[in-house]
């Protein structure tokens, strides 16, 4: 373009052309936009780094910031696939030929992997958009395109996973749809190249990264909607003296929360609108204390959000157990995260299913246009397995009605379960013949509690305890036992059902910069708590609650901030301290604080956790949030102590989660039973080369510690998911008490799971300092025997560097590592011009 | 040639396929390896049996990568020779490296013998092994109680009722490895 057309915006004395400072500069709106930011970001800044804007990001334009981590985690793909058949060409055999090549071009090695990693991500996005459009257009024409978006009082920055790539904050339904559309285009962009791209593995990996960060953005939207149109608990509204205790420890959930003597509405899925139209109804009628509201999975989560009255069952992927088990009159079902065959099961407890929303069942007629009395009748009279509703104001209307009307029939029976006697002679049939075994996701020995059933239940009910339900073993069952429902009954006749019942807080929403403030006292500035971990997703895992507790638990003890969002928000609620006679969310203080147990809600909520930790960024940086990936991304890698715990992760939106969170920066940690995963995303702390920083102000590469070693790692057991949070929590910019947090952290992980410290702690001694004082005699003797350092005293008088020279500790601290408090960053682009950044 | 089904039915890669062996051929196998490894992870710790199931073939010579958490329990029993803690996916990530430098700095291993981990979580070892680790080559084998087809030699699937069988067999495996 000829300099004179190429538009520029003066800020101060600094005058910045658009098109240099805007990665993709397309159209009047993004000129805005830019001008917008670039006025924000200030002439002191813009003095000292050339921006480089994101606004309405694609892919390619966050290259700068995706390039840094793959280039030190180097993708490692499982369940390696080598044939193709997504061209016209297909199947195409990839490993099978001379150039180890499809026709296409793509090698087995990297980029067809990285492909079918794409089209992971992609899956997992569209699940998101396909909620947030379906809640966005209901919204739309119920509130209009200018009903506001406020996020409260209590929160600066509001739907940032929205500004990180677009560029604005969404202050009205009319700015969500254009954030929405955006998301949706992208989200065309990046299915073409999972299906017909022939990019290299770097760039496919780049999309799959871009779909994980827009599926935050997916989710924030659909949050955003939930908390400003339809009053869900949102803690950004409330004030900070509030959050101790914000929401209260009084939302029942388990098993045997339900009172099925009452008429009970069961909703299962990730759509709440029909939920929230049955609340209506069930509040018009002050009936509040004769139905019983449930939920299972991501709605289970929400509707606490807006009615007290609600009980959350378990999580989306163990539905199936609910409906076994008998609990609902009513099952009201919208897009599930799993599938499974809700007619048939429902069918066999005598209950009724609504299919609400776009989802339709196979088998069920569309009766939305009919009147709600007339349908309520033809179920009843005619027999009707259910009905498809596509309006949730009469979904919610009818599920309410329907539920009273056969709870009153007589025609359920009062139990569904089987008598011991029955559960015993039909557990006699089992032969041995370990087919159940073989199939079981979670290879539960089935046939040795079958074995056992006939004097003892309890190991039936343990298998009960680990099972997610899935059914795969009754379909495997030659003789045809109704294996699930002998562990249901055993497990219900040992009374682990009707013991299944606790409390927790409902979701919160956000968390507030405010909290960041505190948090920061704690983590970053001082350091009496190792970090913040999130632990998110779905209940899909063998070993169940107990996991998850005890993790959740173990980091609480040792000062960790514990946040938790998705259905394993549930899971960890199950403990209750029989000494204290407390539930565990009563244990904990709610702020998002050190020592604090938080639940941000249900799946959506989950774009909570980047979202609070670009808070902790901004709160530090000062940078803006908008369209200014590179720099936040940057900043809170290297500095905030933070990792996320993904235990039960087979779903593709839990892929595209964790794709998004490693993107921004965020190490996460994967159970074993994601075994879905195609990818991970590893470093090699060996491999010296890949560990380095600019000093900010000098340009200087110097070599760092090892840190985060993993962005995305899987996990076997519990005792290594800790032991690897803990590991994961060191920062190369730590100052000093927090790089004492994280390192006794690791060292106390590895040495009670493992017995003995790790093989490299020591790359994160940089003063007896940061040595705890209760081990620290032990440790400085370690690093004399083992690692060849000078001690004298309780002094480091030399160490070791990495290339093997022994050194005093002034010269060590120069040429390994930050010096503590100094700019630093990974991006050539970041690199101070003025050379006056320093921080504090 | 023996033909077993995956142990986990569905779980059928191809073209390549795994050859299912009795211990003797596959403790035969392992002899003729110059630099093996044993991978061992958290089912081990069922039984003091298959840990010591590990130590003695940790005797022959072969040292001990312990995923999971299961390198504590070689702590508490106080074998610590050549037993060391690694992450599954990170130790994939490094074996199928050529330049790595092994767990005793003498370089990567030529045989990995799989041991006492999850189905599903060796399975994805053993396929990324089997396409990526291939030059120079790193051969696999499972002795687990499952037929794992992305081994290139594996004990077929034992049911859980013969779990003397199947020590037996472990013990077997154990003898005829040559130290």
């Amino acid at each position: 373009m000829p300099e004179e057309n190429r538009r520029s915006v003066k800020v101060g004395a600094v005058e910045i052309l658009l098109d240099d400072a805007v990665c993709n500069l397309r159209g009047e709106e993004i000129e805005e936009i830019a001008e917008d930011i670039l006025q924000e970001i200030g002439e002191r800044r813009l003095k000292q780094w050339k921006p480089k804007l994101n606004i309405y990001a694609h892919a390619a334009d966050i290259a700068e910031w995706d390039n840094v981590l793959l280039e030190r985690y180097y993708p490692l793909y499982m369940n390696i696939k080598t044939e193709c058949d997504d061209c016209t060409q297909g199947p195409c055999s990839i490993s099978q030929n001379k150039e180890g090549k499809g026709l296409c071009g793509l090698d087995l090695g990297d980029s067809y992997q990285a492909k079918i990693s794409l089209q992971e991500a992609c899956k997992g996005l569209a699940t998101q958009l396909t909620v947030a459009r379906g809640l966005f257009d209901f919204a739309l024409s119920r509130f209009g395109a200018d009903k506001t978006i406020d996020m409260g009082h209590s929160i600066t920055y509001p739907t940032m996973n929205t500004s990180m790539l677009t560029g604005f904050y969404t202050k009205n339904l009319g700015d969500t749809g254009r954030a929405l559309s955006y998301a949706e285009s992208q989200l065309s962009e990046l299915l073409l190249a999972a299906y017909f791209g022939n990019e290299s593995e770097a760039e496919m990996e780049e999309k799959a990264l871009h779909a994980g960060s827009l599926t935050f953005l997916a989710m924030e939207l659909t949050e955003s909607i939930k908390m400003c149109c339809f009053e869900f608990l949102n803690a950004g509204k409330h004030p900070a003296t509030e959050y101790p205790e914000f929401p209260p420890v009084d939302i029942q959930v388990g098993m045997g929360a339900a009172d099925t003597s009452k008429p009970v509405v069961v909703f299962i899925g990730n759509n709440f609108l029909s939920a929230w139209f049955a609340v209506e109804q069930v509040k018009r009628e002050n009936r509040e204390e004769e139905i019983e509201i449930c939920g299972v999975g991501a709605v289970g989560h929400d509707i606490p959000r807006f009615y007290k009255g609600a009980k959350i069952i378990t999580s989306g992927v163990k539905a199936r157990k609910v409906i076994r088990a008998g609990i609902p009159d009513v099952i009201v079902v919208s897009d599930l995260c799993s599938w499974f065959d809700v007619l048939a099961e429902a069918k066999r407890v005598d209950a009724k299913v609504i299919a609400s929303g776009y989802a339709p069942i196979k088998g069920l007629e569309d009766r939305t246009d009919d009147s709600v009395e007339d349908v309520l009748a033809a179920i009843i009279e005619e027999d009707l397995p259910g009905v498809r509703i596509t309006k949730p104001e009469k979904a919610g209307e009818l599920a309410v009605k329907l539920a009273d009307k056969l709870n009153k029939s007589g025609n359920r029976k009062e139990s569904y379960l089987m008598p011991e006697t029955e559960l015993k002679n039909a557990a006699l049939q089992c032969k041995s013949c370990d087919s159940c075994f073989e199939t079981c996701p979670s290879k539960l020995v089935i046939s040795k509690a079958m074995a056992a059933a006939k004097t003892n239940l309890e190991p039936l009910a343990d298998v009960y305890e680990d099972c997610v339900f899935c059914g795969k073993c009754e379909r495997a069952c030659p003789e045809g036992i109704r294996i699930l429902d002998l562990t249901i009954s055993a497990a219900a006749i040992l009374g682990r059902i009707k013991g299944d019942k606790y409390l927790m807080r409902a979701g919160r929403g956000p968390m507030s910069e405010l909290e960041w403030r505190d948090l920061t006292f704690g983590v970053i500035l001082g350091g009496n708590g190792p970090g913040m971990v999130n632990i998110i997703g779905c209940g899909n895992y063998p070993g169940s609650e107990r996991e998850v507790v005890d993790m959740t638990r173990y980091f609480l003890d040792r000062n960790y901030l514990v946040c938790v969002s998705g259905c394993v928000a549930a899971d960890v609620a199950k403990y209750f301290d029989e000494e204290e006679q407390k539930f565990l969310f009563e244990q904990y203080i709610a702020a998002g604080v050190l020592k604090g147990l938080v639940n941000f809600g249900g799946c959506t909520a989950m774009s909570h956790v980047p979202s609070a930790i670009y808070r902790g960024a901004l709160v530090g940086s000062a940078y803006t949030p908008k369209a200014n990936w590179t720099q936040i991304a940057d900043y809170l890698y290297a500095r905030l102590p933070v990792v996320v715990l993904i235990w039960g992760a087979a779903t593709e939106t839990l892929y595209s989660v964790a794709s998004g969170l490693v993107r921004s920066g965020i190490p996460v940690v994967v159970g074993p039973s994601g075994f879905k995963f195609k990818r991970y995303l590893l470093g090699d702390k060996d491999d010296r080369s890949k560990w380095w920083m600019y000093d900010g102000v000098t340009g200087e590469k110097k070599e760092v510690e090892p840190c985060p070693v993993h962005m995305l790692v899987p996990v076997d057991t519990k005792e290594e998911a800790i032991a690897m949070c803990a590991k994961l929590l060191h920062r190369p910019l730590a100052l000093r008490d927090p790089r004492l947090a994280s390192l006794e952290a690791e060292n106390e992980a590895y040495k009670e799971f493992f017995g003995d410290y790790s093989d490299d702690w020591h790359l994160y001694v940089r003063s007896e300092q940061e040595l705890h004082v209760m081990r620290r005699m032990e440790l400085l003797k370690k690093l004399e025997e083992e690692h060849g350092w000078e001690i004298e005293g309780t002094r480091i008088k030399k160490a070791r560097h990495r290339s093997g020279e022994l050194m005093e500790m002034h010269e060590y601290n120069e040429k390994y590592g930050i010096q503590l408090g100094r700019y630093s960053t990974l991006v050539p682009r970041l690199i101070s011009r003025s050379g006056d950044e320093s921080e504090s | 040639m023996v033909m077993e089904i995956p142990f986990d039915v569905a779980n059928i890669p191809g073209p390549e396929t795994g050859e299912v062996a009795p211990p003797e051929v596959i403790g035969s196998y392992i002899s003729g390896a110059k630099r093996p490894l044993l991978v061992v992870g958290s089912e081990l710790l069922r039984d003091d049996f298959f840990l010591d199931i590990a130590i003695e073939i940790g005797k022959k010579g072969i040292p001990i990568a312990a995923t999971g958490h299961s390198v504590k329990r070689f702590v508490e029993k106080g074998y610590r020779e050549e037993v060391y803690y690694y992450n599954l996916h990170e130790l994939t990530n490094c074996l199928r490296d050529p330049n790595w430098k092994g767990l005793d700095g003498a370089g990567n291993y030529d045989f990995v013998i799989f041991y006492g981990i999850i189905y599903y979580y060796a399975s994805q070892m053993l396929s990324c092994l089997k396409n990526f680790a291939t030059d120079p080559l790193v051969r696999t084998v499972s002795i687990d109680r499952y037929y794992h087809p992305n081994a290139r030699m594996s004990f077929t699937n034992v049911m859980t009722w013969m779990e003397g069988e199947y020590k037996d067999m472990l013990n077997k495996l154990v003898e005829s490895i040559k130290g």
